[in-house]
């Protein structure tokens, strides 16, 4: 018998395949290689004075003289001993080198990210919270949450409308993640439910301005004639919802102890929907339209960035956050 | 003529690229896992090598040389296989609507047990020219040897597939 093997070469070529999934990762690592690789990164210290630099040395200098209290202050939440110096000297330095309004977005969004984790880790806890510890940590949440809004609203003044875009979603999805722990963390604990509601009213509040804003900074994206600005942040958002939606199927794929049948309901849906959007972005990046690709990357992002919260807050608070998003989701289509 | 190749053009090389190279790398190993291991490492040497401020006369045929050799001392992991392994192993669907009989997997399953038992050097080539579709001047351009030379050995390494494939003829 004959074989025709160009003929099964050809099925080869045909049957081999990597899947979207695989291809996808592949890129992400060789994204992060090159830029690792070959892009400078300035250092955060070169735009000092020289002043400014010895300034900076004799704070570290105190700040490594103390390492070992400002390391531990890390982690305190409000109304531990070294709560004040995690607000007073951790924090501030954080600040400090974040010169650019892009940096400073991004610190002021993880500060509100951390207020938040901190506001429902101790109310989870089940412990009585002092309405004066609890007062520092929610000024603290306001004052970031304006200072993030700023440091957008200075971007997209700046014309650095890709990356405002990008700072907006990464807000969007720490605060909406954010409602949901609380409500369900006030659920589990009704001794502290009349505080956390508070904080959640102005949390929703802050939410919708977030929320408001996007359209206009989409549009701004949509139109921006800053090719390099949107190319440079439509890269970025490829990586991190690539990168993020590569974890999300893996923890569908091996699902932790903590994540139950419905919680998988809701991440498999949540997953699918995401996917829907992120074959969209990426046909719009392979068509050349990278504005209307890093809108839909980041809409997908911010889905994503959700649900992961949900999930590390699921397995850190040990408590059922995952399907009770799920569920507030199916009564919002199904009223 | 040189052509700069900056970070999107790169990534442009991969889009086209990154499944035919990680099709060649499993010709080199008949491991999936690995030969992805081995296509990322190609995309990620090559783009070293370019920061190197290296000229790039061909995209193509560099890529092949790149993984050329990548993969020059990797070994063929397995030589027999079964059609249920060479599924496994390539992370074909068997349930796939779109698979082809069942006889035709069969025979599938014999040219890469075959192709396996072959010296690299005619795997590779048959590889390159046949599931790449490599022209005979890129194949001599990536392995750095004459078009006529690639020309004679690609036809002998034929000639020797056809007849382990119908050893009675």
């Amino acid at each position: 018998m004959k074989h025709p093997i160009e003929t099964l070469f050809e099925y080869a070529n045909e049957r081999l395949r990597l899947s979207a999934e695989e291809k996808a990762a592949h890129r992400t690592t060789l994204l992060r290689h090159m830029r690792g690789a070959c892009v400078p990164v300035p250092s955060p210290y070169g735009r000092f004075s020289l002043g400014a630099r010895y300034a900076l040395a004799v704070l570290a200098f105190i700040m490594l003289g103390a390492g070992g209290t400002a390391f531990a202050a890390e982690g305190a939440l409000p109304g531990d001993l070294l709560y004040p110096v995690k607000l007073g000297v951790v924090e501030p330095v954080q600040l400090a080198l974040a010169v650019t309004p892009d940096a400073k977005a991004d610190v002021e969004t993880s500060l509100v990210s951390e207020r938040l984790d901190e506001i429902a880790q101790v109310t989870a806890l089940g412990r009585g919270i002092d309405a004066e510890d609890f007062a520092v940590a929610t000024d603290s949440l306001a004052a970031h949450v304006d200072a993030a809004q700023s440091a957008i609203k200075t971007l997209s003044m700046q014309g650095d409308v890709g990356s405002a875009l990008q700072a907006n979603s990464d807000l969007s999805a720490t605060l909406d993640s954010s409602t949901d722990i609380l409500n369900a963390v006030s659920d589990a604990n009704p001794e502290n439910a009349s505080a956390v509601d508070d904080v959640v009213s102005d949390v929703e509040d802050a939410l919708q301005e977030a929320d408001d804003a996007a359209p206009s900074i989409a549009s701004a994206v949509a139109s921006s004639t800053d090719n390099a600005d949107v190319d440079r942040s439509l890269q970025e958002s490829e990586v991190s919802t690539e990168e993020l939606y590569t974890r999300l199927k893996d923890v569908v794929a091996a699902p932790p102890s903590f994540i139950d049948a419905n919680d998988l309901s809701t991440l498999i849906s949540g997953l699918a929907e995401a996917s829907t959007t992120l074959a969209s972005a990426r046909e719009s990046a392979e068509e050349g339209a990278s504005g209307d690709a890093l809108v839909k990357y980041e809409e997908a992002n911010q889905a994503l960035a959700t649900l992961e919260a949900l999930v590390d807050a699921d397995a850190h608070l040990n408590i059922d956050v995952v399907s009770v998003e799920g569920e507030s989701s199916a009564q919002e289509q199904n009223p | 003529m040189r052509k700069d190749i900056d970070e999107a053009a790169f990534i442009a090389a991969y889009d086209a690229y990154a499944e035919p190279l990680f099709r060649y790398c499993y010709f080199r190993v008949y491991d999936r896992e690995r030969a992805r291991e081995l296509m990322q490492e190609t995309f990620t040497k090559a783009w070293d090598h370019l920061q190197k401020g290296r000229v790039i006369e061909n995209m193509r045929p560099f890529l092949y040389a790149v993984a050329h050799n990548v993969c020059v001392n990797e070994t063929v992991r397995a030589k027999a296989f079964s059609l249920d392994e060479m599924n496994e192993r390539a992370g074909f669907d068997p349930e796939d609507a779109e698979a082809p009989s069942p006889e035709r997997n069969a025979e599938f399953s014999l040219l890469m047990d075959r192709l396996a038992d072959m010296r690299d050097g005619d795997r590779e080539l048959l590889t390159l020219r046949y599931v790449n579709g490599l022209a005979v001047s890129e194949i001599a351009e990536a392995l750095g040897e004459a078009p006529n030379t690639v020309s004679v050995r690609l036809r002998r390494a034929l000639d020797r597939l056809r007849e382990k494939m119908n050893p009675e003829t």
